[in-house]
């Protein structure tokens, strides 16, 4: 047993800072509170695009029923990563695999679900590709920003995974937006297009948040 | 927990108390000596202190606290791990430590005040109580609250900003 008296140095530490504090909300709820950013990602990737290019032509509407769905899937994989950030409240390995794994198999069965040849030249094809790739980037590469600044709030343990949840978050929402204007149903596009896009935010992510964890720290 | 949340340094103190042995068993296989245990222990305590707004009022206090010591843990260890790299980089830094008694020749005081205070608080801080007070780092950390290691890199950069100031009052005279 050693002694359990709080060092004079560390008490005056404490008392000079220590006032009221609110705790964060929880993880489900901060999630929750970006519900607006996806849904501006949900309608505003469509309407920048279609006023931008003068289109009105969209992808088939049993596509953009899976949209929201896609949304609601981003919100949860952000709740996992406010979770992460929580210290203790860690995901453990197993949580973290199914995550990834539920995360993965959504994905792969909004694209067999909305899979569709489309005949275009190559080059057509190619510039597809590069459009929904750069759509994605430009849209949610700032709205990464403001969960990364909320992870940033807390105090993640595993910062590279908790900023690559929540590019795979983001990813998820900005692919939702993405998905009711593309109506290329190939499956390179969707997997090297929108998944790239994907991994990006991921990579994006995991670096901000380490970036930011080692200044702040 | 709730009460400590609320501004009651009093709940600190009894969460110190309860929580301190088992922190520091948690730090003993991986410190080096008793001083750098010390260290990591109230690093933890003063994280837990700055990151009091991430507990949730309806979870239990260790595992919180825990991930927070591993927090601390693993920036030690990268802190560490810098410091390393830098002092093989540098050989100079044994060198920016020591007491510059000898460099002073004709600077007068005054233009060592005004490059004093020139310097960020912090760094001025280890520096005075290093080179002034004679304190040791573990010392200086302790009292400002902060790692080893960052009180000796604050005197080693509040050395090199010293010496650039003063060598450009003396090229100015």
């Amino acid at each position: 047993m050693s002694d359990t008296r709080v060092p004079p140095a560390l008490a005056a530490a404490v008392a000079a800072n220590l006032r009221p504090v609110r705790p964060l909300a929880s993880p489900w709820r901060r999630a929750l509170a970006l519900l607006p950013l996806g849904i501006a990602l949900l309608v505003g990737m469509p309407a920048f695009w279609s006023w931008r290019s003068h289109i009105d032509v969209f992808a088939p509407w049993p596509w953009r029923a899976l949209s929201p769905l896609e949304t609601i899937a981003g919100l949860l994989v952000l709740a996992a990563a406010f979770r992460e950030a929580v210290p203790g409240r860690e995901l453990s390995a197993r949580a973290l695999w199914a995550l990834l794994g539920a995360a993965g198999a959504t994905f792969l069965s909004i694209n067999l679900v909305s899979a569709a040849s489309v005949d275009v030249a190559p080059a057509t094809a190619l510039r597809w590709l590069r459009d929904c790739f750069a759509m994605a980037i430009a849209f949610s590469g700032p709205t990464l920003l403001l969960p990364a600044w909320l992870v940033s709030r807390a105090l993640p343990n595993r910062p590279a995974l908790t900023g690559a949840l929540c590019g795979l978050g983001v990813g998820f929402m900005a692919d939702a937006g993405l998905r009711a204007l593309c109506w290329d149903g190939e499956h390179a596009h969707i997997l090297i297009a929108h998944g790239g896009a994907i991994a990006m935010l991921m990579a994006l992510g995991a670096a901000g948040t380490t970036v930011v964890e080692r200044i702040r720290r | 927990m709730e009460a400590y949340q609320g501004g009651d340094l009093g709940a600190f103190e009894q969460l110190y108390a309860a929580l301190v042995d088992d922190v520091r068993r948690y730090f003993s296989r991986s410190a080096r000596d008793r001083r750098a245990l010390n260290d990591l222990v109230q690093d933890t305590f003063l994280e837990m202190h700055r990151s009091l707004r991430t507990y949730l009022p309806e979870l239990p206090v260790r595992p919180w606290v825990f991930g927070i010591a591993r927090n601390v843990s693993g920036r030690s260890r990268r802190a560490a791990w810098h410091w390393d790299a830098r002092s093989s980089t540098q050989s100079a830094t044994e060198e920016d430590l020591a007491a510059p008694v000898n460099d002073a020749r004709a600077i007068d005081f005054l233009d060592i005040e005004n490059a004093l205070a020139c310097l960020p608080a912090g760094h001025r801080d280890s520096w005075l109580l290093h080179h002034v007070l004679g304190w040791s780092f573990p010392a200086i950390a302790q009292h400002l609250g902060i790692t080893v290691v960052a009180a000796k890199l604050r005197s080693s950069r509040a050395t090199r900003a010293l010496r650039a100031a003063l060598r450009g009052s003396e090229q100015d005279k």
